[in-house]
């Protein structure tokens, strides 16, 4: 079955009702996404698709055939990804475990809504946990991040 | 938090040998073994390199590479103790590189007995003074190499921002690292004055974060070599349950599935990778024996507890039962209690009181649930066996990978990732998730990486305790409380360990009522006591993040016991 992950094609072999989270970990090599929970409950696997956030754990493969999958390491290549640099500017991260799927769903949220509120921050993120407890920094970053992606480097 | 009924967080640190929470009394044992121990072989990797102690090297790259015997699991000490060794190094912060050190002696713990472990909230102030030392001692020889090419004095050498300096003559550390690493370390070195401090005490963004914001950081569950395989292990859906016996056919015949072995723990499904093997693990038949913990269930155990909260002193409780019992609740109703404070007469207050409230609180038996779920990954080879894990507890993971591989414990290598957290969960006296996965990998003889669910974590055990606490408060004329009565029903996490001796007095665990027994808001108070029931069930229970205050501060904090204001009457 042919993927596109990133913006190359990869052939993988793997049954089509297989969790498109451990094709990208076990099977293409991409760990960086990562296993929380495995029923779609803690945001962790989260990886975009067609630009829209998805819970890898729970997609068969069958379902992103012809699709575009985007994973962490897919954002950039140097973390300068607007959201990666606000998100390094407020030192977000702890253990960062669920960073990666925090980070993809802000992309995804400022992708569908440039200068967002505290509220939809909440909202769109609601579904992604994190055990450090770093929800502050994130909204923060996300505020961030919008100032980024719009040219506007305000400190 | 500067009165004197509030020490200060200051003073609690300086002190924190003695009174920083339960794991580090725990640890400290009289007259045990410190940190002594043969520094491990640091190999070089590229270049000349100088390595003036277990702590760190200077590369001839200019690189100051910090050794972190202390696991990273989101506290920040992967930016911390190497904040440590720049400050007195006189280090360029931008030369800072960081690795967890492997296990050996020397990395053990100033507080904990010289055991490799992270917990306690004692990585930096544990590691003040270790730190700092290590990098004035790596200072000092790279300032008398300086002198030495300079054709001055020591003292007339300064140092910045990772080089030294004479006059107008200036040298960068790593063209100092050959000539420094010839030389012979003082024993000890003066530090700098606090005041001079520069980069301790300073906002200092985290060294982690390039890693953790591009997917590149290698948690546990991320490593991967070719050959290594994946194993989903089934377990008894009871605590002390046993197989019986199993059928692994049609797990066998999961596609990607490569073995079924039986560990002590119970039955590995091993596969190409993790999907396999969970559904392989889901395709078992076990026919489990269940053991005395069959008909344990959550219901009966609160009621059980609710009633020992009845009971002050020493006296057992009369079962009032209708038979037939299971012999499970029968010995938890007969938990005798003890007495962890006595202060005044308790009822002679109750009964001056111009009023009394009642409150209970019951709180749950709680698992850690790190994000990153438990995983070890173990690769034993000829006279020598590999760990991978996201581990609090070096030492003891590597004690038991030894014995569990006939090896020495310096032929166990432990590779220590970052954790996705841990909260106690990934040091625990038995070392479960590390000890499991070595018998997994030896059974299967190949490779192996064991990977829990989230529903296995869950389900896994070592809780905090589940606790009820019963308190009776007496409320003087100005509606302040005047006598404090306060019992407290939970499960031992020291008992039946090697920290009980130390750490359960007249049977009290103190990890169980700290934060209780010595709560400001009673110790003031003339009649007070605070009774303890640590009855035993069978699931096992572990320190879970700020352990016993986990339950003591919320209740203690809640409105209704701290005045008993809409308190139960």
């Amino acid at each position: 079955m042919q993927l596109n992950i990133n913006g190359t094609t990869r052939d993988v072999d793997a049954p089509p009702d297989m969790p498109l989270l451990w094709v990208l970990r076990d099977l293409v090599g991409l760990t960086g996404t990562k296993f929380g929970c495995g029923i779609a409950q803690c945001g962790a696997c989260t990886v975009h698709l067609d630009g829209a956030p998805l819970r890898s754990c729970v997609t068969p493969i069958s379902a992103t055939a012809g699709k575009a999958i985007t994973t962490i390491e897919g954002l950039s290549a140097d973390g300068s990804h607007p959201v990666q640099r606000a998100w390094t500017e407020l030192d977000v991260v702890q253990c960062g475990y669920c960073q990666s799927g925090q980070i993809m769903s802000a992309v995804a949220l400022l992708a569908a809504k440039s200068e967002p509120s505290d509220a939809d921050i909440d909202a769109a993120l609601s579904g992604n946990i994190c055990r450090c407890g770093t929800y502050q920094r994130i909204r923060a970053a996300v505020h961030r991040a919008a100032e980024l992606r719009q040219g506007q480097e305000v400190t | 938090m500067t009165t004197d009924a509030h020490p200060s967080r200051r003073d609690f640190l300086k002190t924190g040998a003695l009174l920083g929470g339960g794991l580090v009394i725990a640890f400290v044992v009289p007259g045990a073994r410190r940190f002594a121990g043969a520094q491990p072989a640091i190999r070089a990797r590229g270049g000349a390199m100088f390595a003036p102690n277990a702590f760190l090297r200077v590369g001839s790259d200019d690189s100051v590479t910090v050794l972190l015997a202390h696991s990273e699991m989101g506290q920040g000490i992967w930016t911390a103790l190497p904040m440590l060794i720049a400050e007195e190094l006189d280090a360029d912060w931008s030369k800072i590189k960081v690795e967890h050190a492997p296990a050996a002696p020397v990395y053990g713990s100033p507080v904990f007995a010289g055991m490799q472990i992270t917990g306690g909230s004692s990585s930096t102030w544990s590691e003040f003074d270790r730190y700092r030392q290590a990098g004035a001692t790596a200072r000092t020889l790279l300032v008398q190499a300086a002198a030495e090419r300079f054709g001055v004095t020591p003292a007339a050498i300064r140092t910045e921002n990772g080089a030294a300096i004479a006059g107008n003559q200036s040298v960068r550390y790593g063209e100092l690292a050959d000539a420094a690493a010839k030389l012979r370390a003082p024993k000890t070195v003066p530090l700098k004055d606090p005041k001079d401090w520069t980069i301790i005490g300073k906002p200092t963004r985290r060294l982690d974060t390039a890693e953790k914001i591009t997917g590149r950081a290698q948690f546990g569950i991320d490593v991967q070599f070719e050959g290594l395989l994946t194993a989903v292990v089934a377990r008894s859906p009871v605590f002390g349950g046993k197989v019986k016996s199993f059928d692994a056919s049609r797990a066998m015949a999961v596609p990607g599935v490569r073995k079924v072995v039986q560990v002590p723990t119970g039955i590995a499904v091993v596969a190409d990778h993790f999907w396999a093997a969970k559904l392989g693990r889901d395709a078992l038949e076990i026919d489990w024996d269940l053991g005395p913990n069959a008909n344990l269930e959550s219901t009966a155990l609160r009621e059980a507890f609710g009633r020992l909260a009845d009971f002050t002193g020493a006296a057992a409780p009369e079962t009032t039962e209708t038979p037939p019992v299971p012999p499970w609740l029968r010995d938890i109703a007969a938990t005798k209690g003890a007495a962890a404070v006595r202060a005044g007469n308790v009822a002679r207050g109750l009964d001056n009181a111009a009023k009394t409230v009642e409150a209970e609180y019951a709180v749950p038996y709680l698992a850690h649930a790190p994000m990153e779920p438990l995983n070890c990954t173990v690769r034993i080879g000829r006279g020598k066996c590999e760990v991978w894990a996201g581990t609090q507890f070096q030492t003891l993971d590597q004690q038991l990978a030894a014995g569990i591989t006939g090896l020495k414990p310096e032929q166990v290598e432990i590779h220590t990732t970052f954790l996705g957290g841990g909260f106690g969960r990934r040091a625990n006296p038995t070392s479960d998730f590390v000890a499991e996965a070595v018998q997994v990998a030896k059974a299967a003889a190949a490779p192996v990486k064991t990977v829990w669910t989230r529903e296995d974590d869950i389900r896994g055990g070592y809780y905090r305790s589940a606790f009820v606490h019963r308190a009776r408060i007496g409320l003087g004329a100005d509606g302040k409380p005047a006598a404090w009565q306060h019992t407290l029903v939970g499960q031992s996490i020291m008992a039946g360990t090697m920290m009980e001796a130390m750490m359960v007095k007249d049977g009290v665990d103190a990890t169980s009522v700290e934060g209780v027994s010595d709560s400001p808001y009673l110790k003031d108070l003339p009649n007070h006591r605070v009774d303890l029931h640590s009855p035993q069930t069978g699931i096992p229970v572990l320190w879970w993040r700020s352990v016993g205050h986990t339950h003591t501060a919320f209740v203690m904090e809640s409105r209704a016991a701290s005045d008993g204001g809409g308190a139960r009457p």
